[in-house]
């Protein structure tokens, strides 16, 4: 098991470099020239070039991929042209908001998910079946901002429980995480709904009911233990998906976190933000992939010995 | 017998499935009763509703889709039609209990077998995690497999382990009835021997009543004091394990002794029953047996007999016998 988790670590290396020529690589082909951007219209030729040199903009694709890399190394990922401020130093700002709205979302998600999923599948076909499925197509099909805003609408404005934007402590995190949350528990639900129906009939839980196990416990540990696969691997997708940051979330509540970092950096053109921004994404995600697959070894046992094989 | 000399009784065990095709009659008046310490072996050939039965006995069968009615259901002294919910938790794996049909899917692939085997312990005996542990691997030795291997996942067994892992989960608690659902079909000859002696040896250790549910006579006439043969959610025969083997009455279970293969004549071609078993959704009004019998006159086709005491402890359900003078060809050699 050990040596798995050092084998994925070191995976992570190619992984990153590849991400970074990427990202470089597109970011090179957009057009305009970022050095009339800084400089300004009036600048003359040799301006222009020594600025060039300043910038690091000097020299093909290759050289300033692999200047990249060794700054990266040192954890240097540049600095904004916009506020000229160091990049890695700006991220890290909004990372801890994003991590914390992340998995406030997560836990929505997984508390509303996981019950509605499993009344579900046990009562398949009932009304409860229907009205659980019903709601989740509800939450599938909602676009989040606008679920948003009738949440702000509901709670901040007319009933005034909590602010409609912002950080300000615990409370303004209520509305974000709630809008996010629903519209993930939609899919989870219905994930959770269908791989318990898999499991629901198994020969294996017919042993447990003969033992004397009561239903409750033979649905919520030999049953959801053994249809937890597909759910962690849902999970997995979407805690990635919101660690890159809830662009349209954070929009309509004035959440600082890095998914409008990326959208502002993008729509000034502020190249070494996004590459930064980006770079840092892929990190992170890559390691929430490798806790992922480190769970799946522990729910079960069977892929715990393909990784030691 | 007095009712309560019987660790099970049985009467007029109906139990249909209700389909969106039709309702599946799998089980049609069925009575059974089962002395202390004896062993039963229920034969028939697969879709007669043996294993129906005894689901119905521990009250697992899944409803809806599966309607069960009866008159009397006691297992050892309980009424299993009334008790709530709760109570027949606290009689399953303790009082009665089961061995599953295939062992390949009857163990829960994410615990250890020895968490398995320790659960029930728990339930019943409340016994702190560590000491039901300790008593699981005590009986994981009794079945014959190391203990250190009470760490380990089904994936890592044989089917043969298995088999045996769901032996011990079923003798955990010293059941006063064990229903072992064809314990040794899925298993390889070699391994059938073993398991087959192993459950002799249990059985006579903790003093447990048994049903063996099985379509192989070799095995009823090792273990078994009594037989009931069913056919098409009946019982047609039943008697002690010499009446069935040496007095066979019935058509059909003469017809399974036919269908033997017989070691000392080599060159001799199987006997099969020709034909199947009547579709459970569409049975017949008659004898379900009357199209495939030898036997059978136009009577048979028109009422249904009736399960008739023959002599001893041997009854049969069939019209035949109405003629005094007739005896099936097994009889007659």
């Amino acid at each position: 098991m050990h040596r798995y988790i050092i084998n994925r670590l070191l995976m992570l290396i190619p992984v990153l470099l590849g991400v970074v020529f990427i990202v470089f690589f597109i970011m090179d082909l957009a057009p305009g020239d970022p050095v009339y951007q800084v400089a300004g219209e009036q600048a003359t030729q040799q301006e222009l070039q020594e600025l060039r040199v300043k910038m690091g903009l000097d020299g093909n694709i290759f050289t300033r991929y692999i200047r990249y890399i060794g700054n990266m190394l040192r954890g240097d990922l540049g600095v904004s042209y916009i506020s000229k401020r160091s990049v890695m130093r700006t991220y890290m700002e909004r990372l801890p908001n994003t991590l914390v709205l992340a998995s406030v979302t997560m836990l929505v998600a997984i508390l509303i998910s996981i019950p509605l999923g499993i009344i579900a599948a046990i009562h398949q076909n009932s009304m409860k079946d229907t009205v659980s499925m019903i709601l989740s197509l509800l939450g599938l099909s909602m676009p989040n901002f606008w679920l948003g805003l009738l949440l702000i609408m509901l709670f901040s404005l007319k009933l005034k429980w909590v602010p409609s934007g912002g950080i300000d402590g615990v409370k303004s995190i209520i509305l974000p995480a709630l809008t996010v949350g629903m519209g993930l528990a939609a899919l989870m639900t219905r994930t959770t709904r269908s791989s318990m129906l898999d499991v629901i009939r198994q020969d294996y839980l017919r042993t447990a009911r003969s033992k004397g196990v009561t239903e409750k416990k033979v649905i919520n540990k030999h049953a959801l233990k053994n249809a937890l696969i597909p759910i962690i691997t849902v999970f997995g997708i979407q805690f990635s998906n919101v660690l890159g940051g809830s662009v349209l979330a954070e929009t309509v509540f004035s959440w600082p976190g890095v998914g409008r970092l990326v959208v502002d950096a993008i729509n000034q053109r502020d190249i070494p933000m996004v590459t930064g921004a980006l770079v840092m994404t892929t990190m992170l995600v890559s390691v929430v992939n490798l806790l992922v697959d480190i769970v799946y070894a522990y729910v079960d046992p069977r892929i715990k010995a393909q990784y030691t094989k | 017998m007095p009712a309560n000399d019987l660790i099970l009784d049985v009467k007029n065990l109906a139990i249909r499935y209700e389909t969106e095709d039709g309702n599946v009659h799998a089980v049609n008046g069925v009575d059974l009763q089962l002395g202390y310490r004896k062993t039963l072996g229920l034969v028939g050939e697969t879709g007669a509703g043996k294993t129906t039965t005894a689901l119905s006995l521990l009250r697992l069968i899944p409803n809806p889709p599966g309607v069960v009615e009866c008159e009397r259901m006691m297992v050892a002294g309980n009424d299993m039609l009334r008790l709530p919910i709760d109570k027949l938790e606290e009689i399953r794996g303790n009082d009665i209990s089961m061995i599953f049909q295939d062992p390949m899917t009857a163990l829960n692939p994410v615990f250890t077998v020895g968490e398995q085997i320790a659960e029930s312990l728990e339930i019943h005996e409340r016994l702190s995690k560590a000491d039901a542990y300790e008593k699981a691997m005590q009986m994981l030795e009794t079945v014959g497999i190391s203990r250190s291997r009470g760490a380990e996942y089904p994936h890592q067994f044989s089917g043969g382990m298995k088999q045996r892992v769901v032996i011990a989960i079923a003798l955990a608690c010293n059941p006063k009835l064990l229903i072992a659902d064809e314990p040794t079909t899925a298993l390889d000859v070699t391994i059938q021997a073993q398991v087959l002696a192993l459950m002799k040896a249990l059985k006579n250790k903790y003093d447990t009543s048994m049903i063996i549910i099985t379509h192989d006579l070799g095995i009823v006439a090792e273990v078994c004091d009594e037989v009931a043969v069913m056919y098409a959610g009946r019982i047609i025969e039943k008697g002690s394990l010499e009446e069935i083997f040496n007095e066979t009455l019935h058509p059909y279970t003469e017809g399974l002794f036919n269908s033997l293969p017989n070691i000392n004549d080599r060159m001799s071609k199987l006997r099969p029953i020709p034909g199947l078993m009547p579709d459970p959704t569409n049975l017949p009004v008659g004898c379900t047996f009357a199209p495939r019998c030898g036997y059978a006159s136009a009577a048979c086709l028109e009422r249904q007999p009736r399960l008739t005491l023959m002599s001893g402890t041997h009854y049969v359900s069939c019209m035949a016998y109405d003629d005094p003078g007739f005896a099936i060809n097994r009889r007659k050699q």
